[in-house]
């Protein structure tokens, strides 16, 4: 039978050598509707991004119904009836649904007819049954009534293959029904649907074959019928590299970090955070799981104090931090490694010598409160030489080190602040394995300090490694929390992460 | 004292002075509408009042001087998206580079060509004619305020409804509102964005020649160094206070108009300090600005309010 899409082969390498895919392979049959799984930074997106045009692919090819494609914009994919709905709409707020739904077409005259324009788009809706009102303005849409016109559009520009990145992460459970109705009911009318996500019921639910990516290469297409969750589960997490520490026995003392009945709704009134409580005390590293978007990051702005809850309380050493500001929070006794290093960790621009003193200046200072550079100048070098950051000098600005260095060097500035609690998000996120290892073995060092340390990460690997306690956060809430000794595996970790598996009577 | 709120005339006046500043207005929607900060509008005015004025007196041909002055307000708004949009420079930078270039090289070509640094009246400029309305200007009081207007002022009137037609009723114009309101979103939909951007432009630049030459060949008859005196960057201020708008632009721009006429009958009629009154339109607007703000401010608050209550429910 006739491939509708192969993709062969297909590598893609970033500029910085950054490798998204590695020769992927796999096909979709017309009429199917085609599951593609995968943690993220998979390659799930990046891959999507060549078939809609809008990455060039390195090596390797793909092809449509036996045609090689080669696309230099989207514009070509959408010629060629590939359409792709994003995880970020792409609507025009102010516009109607049907002014939308003409936007950019060939065929429609220079004045535009609202009165047409919106019966053609009902037509259409009618068509597919899709409900929607053309007439309304997109900015006064339901997010539901968005994506369904989004699809139309799609539709409307005869599409014959539809990706669908992530459709459900934004959709209320009943939005999320009548969203996979449609679905169904455009397979039977011979649409192929492309459908990337991690909720694997979803998939489990509506898809024939899945597609399973992991650190950028293709573990294998299944039929769906033949796979439970749990399998797909394993393919998705299973790692081969660990790390094995030594961790000397700390017996944790009292409690430095409070979190109670925590509760965050975003801008959208979708809950984020619904009634996280939990501790951290002093010679323990509590690690946080999860798979990006069940309120994590959400949490840790909360305690680091750049984000406001609606409800609940965060104590740090006793006091109610809730309302603080950021720096009376690190005044109180917090350091925090930040997600994104270049945006929130360092200022690029600036050198190590600033980007390492930024916080604690104020002691460097004489009685006139002049700033004295033999001490700066002596504690950066200091700095330097324990952390084994690779630089110059102190001078050099710190954009222009490798992204290994400069995290090393955030790390100091966080790890020298006279804190109790130290609040790692990522700490090891695109850093080479060297700077990997000497960044955990800093971590562990604080931890027989007789730190409190909060550890977000992606990879559970080094959540197992280093953690004493894991706890999993599944939808905002925390599903799980595991003692992590004898070490959990990544596989339980997996379930808990995926919502399959929940522990009751936790926050 | 205050009795000139009821002449005609002083509505005549209002209407005459608003002209420049609701062309710049319009210009400025331009820009907001397809997504662009342009703060040359003030430098491309002031060129094009020139450039009107020069090509006029030699040529002795009205049409001619005008018709080369739309090219100029065109050219340098061409020369803006040039610099700000395909080779993406700051967008102020550039704006305030423009402004300079035009008063420093405005003056220049005046000394040049003239002489003076002060004005043009050396040239044999050609001027805009005041146009009489048949019937209009028969009917009492709205003849006089509606008739007998500069030519340019009625141009002006039909370039604002032409633009705000075609931006909410043509494909065109709501292809320059996609692009300047979420141009990710045009490009996805196979729009051009630089394309739709540039005809906006076009069109800024054709509003602000019109608002030039309204100066130098309208309301006054020869060019005088700086003559804009910042309408330009009054019209940013309108536009704000339209959002966009070109009809409630015209009307915003109709505020300026009101309060820089009062400034001329308070200098005629009262004692206060003419400094003090020559600030007079410029604070007015601030305060309109406030209360326009505070007033949309209140409404988008409660608007919220209401949200989040039916969604508790």
């Amino acid at each position: 039978m006739e491939h509708l899409l192969e993709v062969r082969d297909v590598t893609k390498i970033y500029e910085g050598g950054i490798l998204a895919n590695h020769n992927v392979n796999f096909t979709v049959e017309k009429g199917e509707i085609h599951a593609l799984v995968g943690e993220n930074g998979a390659g799930k997106s990046t891959l999507m991004k060549m078939l809609y045009g809008l990455e060039d692919i390195t090596s390797g090819h793909i092809y449509m119904n036996g045609e090689e494609l080669k696309f230099s914009s989207s514009k070509d994919a959408i010629d060629h009836g590939i359409g792709m709905v994003h995880q970020h709409f792409m609507l025009v707020d102010s516009l109607t649904g049907a002014e939308n739904m003409m936007l950019g077409l060939k065929k429609t005259s220079f004045i535009s007819n609202r009165k047409r324009d919106i019966e053609i788009t009902n037509e259409v809706a009618k068509q597919y049954n899709f409900d929607i009102d053309a007439g309304r303005r997109v900015r006064d849409m339901s997010v539901g009534m968005k994506q369904k016109l989004e699809i139309l559009k799609i539709l409307y520009r005869s599409a014959q293959l539809i990706i669908l990145d992530e459709p459900t992460a934004v959709l209320t459970p009943q939005e999320t029904e009548e969203l996979f109705e449609r679905f169904l009911d455009l397979k039977k009318r011979g649409m192929t649907i492309i459908f990337i996500s991690h909720k694997l019921n979803e998939v489990k639910r509506i898809s024939d074959r899945i597609t399973v990516l992991k650190g950028g290469v293709t573990k294998g297409t299944y039929l769906t019928k033949d796979v439970s969750e749990e399998d797909i589960s394993n393919l998705m997490v299973g790692r081969e590299i660990s790390f094995d520490y030594d961790k000397p026995e700390v017996k944790p003392t009292e409690t430095v970090l409070k979190v109670s009945n925590l509760k965050y709704v975003d801008k959208f009134k979708v809950p984020k955070i619904s009634g996280v409580s939990f501790e951290v005390r002093r010679g323990e590293i509590v690690g946080i799981a999860g798979v990006e978007g069940n309120g994590q990051s959400e949490l840790i702005s909360i305690i680091t104090g750049n984000m406001k809850a609606i409800d609940g309380q965060v104590f740090l050493n006793g006091k109610d931090i809730t309302h603080e500001s950021v720096g009376n929070i690190r005044k109180t006794g917090m350091s925090h490694v930040p997600e994104d290093r270049m945006i929130d960790g360092c200022a690029p621009e600036m050198t190590v010598q600033e980007n390492l003193t930024v916080s604690n200046i104020d002691t460097f200072s004489n009685k006139f409160g002049m700033i004295q550079n033999g001490k700066v100048k002596e504690f950066c070098k200091r700095q330097i030489e324990e952390f084994n950051v690779k630089t110059m000098d102190e001078n050099q600005a710190i954009g222009s080190l490798s992204g290994g260095n400069i995290q090393k060097v955030i790390v100091a500035r966080e790890f020298k602040a006279d804190s109790n609690l130290l609040v790692l998000n990522q700490p090891t996120r695109g850093v080479d394995v060297g700077a990997i290892s000497f960044i955990h073995s800093k971590i562990l060092e604080m931890r027989s300090d007789n730190k409190a340390i909060l550890l977000v990460s992606a990879d559970l690997n080094e959540l197992i490694s280093l953690s004493d306690r894991i706890l999993v956060m599944h939808k905002g809430k925390i599903v799980g929390a595991l003692n992590n000794s004898p070490k959990v595996t990544e596989q339980e970790l997996g379930l808990y992460m995926l919502g399959l598996k929940k522990q009751e009577g936790l926050g | 004292m205050m009795q000139f709120f009821l002449s005609p005339t002083f509505w005549k006046t209002v209407l005459a002075s608003t002209t420049p500043v609701m062309l710049a207005t319009l210009a400025a929607n331009m820009m907001t509408k397809s997504g662009i900060f342009n703060l040359a509008i003030e430098g491309t005015m002031l060129i094009c009042a020139l450039t009107g004025v020069v090509v006029s007196a030699f040529t002795q041909n009205l049409w001619v001087g005008c018709i080369v002055a739309v090219a100029m307000g065109i050219a340098v708004s061409f020369i803006f998206g040039y610099f700000a949009l395909i080779m993406k420079g700051a967008m102020n930078a550039c704006g305030v580079a423009l402004n300079l270039v035009a008063s420093g090289g405005t003056v220049f070509v005046l000394v040049m060509l003239t002489g003076s640094k002060a004005n043009s009246s050396a040239l044999r400029s050609l001027t805009f004619p005041v146009v009489d309305i048949p019937i209009l200007k028969d009917i009492p009081v709205l003849g006089t305020i509606f008739s007998g207007q500069n030519m340019v002022t009625y141009i002006g009137w039909v370039i604002v409804i032409l633009t705000s037609w075609m931006l909410y009723k043509t494909k065109l114009g709501i292809n320059i509102r996609a692009v300047g309101e979420n141009p990710a979103a045009a490009k996805a939909a196979g729009l051009n964005v630089i394309f739709y951007q540039f005809v906006a432009l076009a069109i800024c630049g054709v509003a602000c020649s019109f608002g030039g030459m309204y100066l130098s060949m309208g309301a006054l008859k020869s060019f005088t160094t700086g003559m804009v005196a910042g309408r330009g960057y009054m019209s940013l201020a309108m536009d704000a206070m339209s959002q966009g708008n070109p009809i409630v632009g015209c009307l915003s721009s109709l505020l300026y108009g009101f309060s820089d006429t009062i400034t001329v009958y308070l200098q005629l009629y009262s004692k206060i300090d003419l400094k003090l009154i020559d600030a007079f339109p410029y604070l007015f607007i601030i305060v309109v600005l406030i209360i326009i703000q505070t007033i949309r401010k209140t409404i988008a608050h409660r608007k919220e309010k209401l949200a989040s209550l039916q969604q508790a429910s």
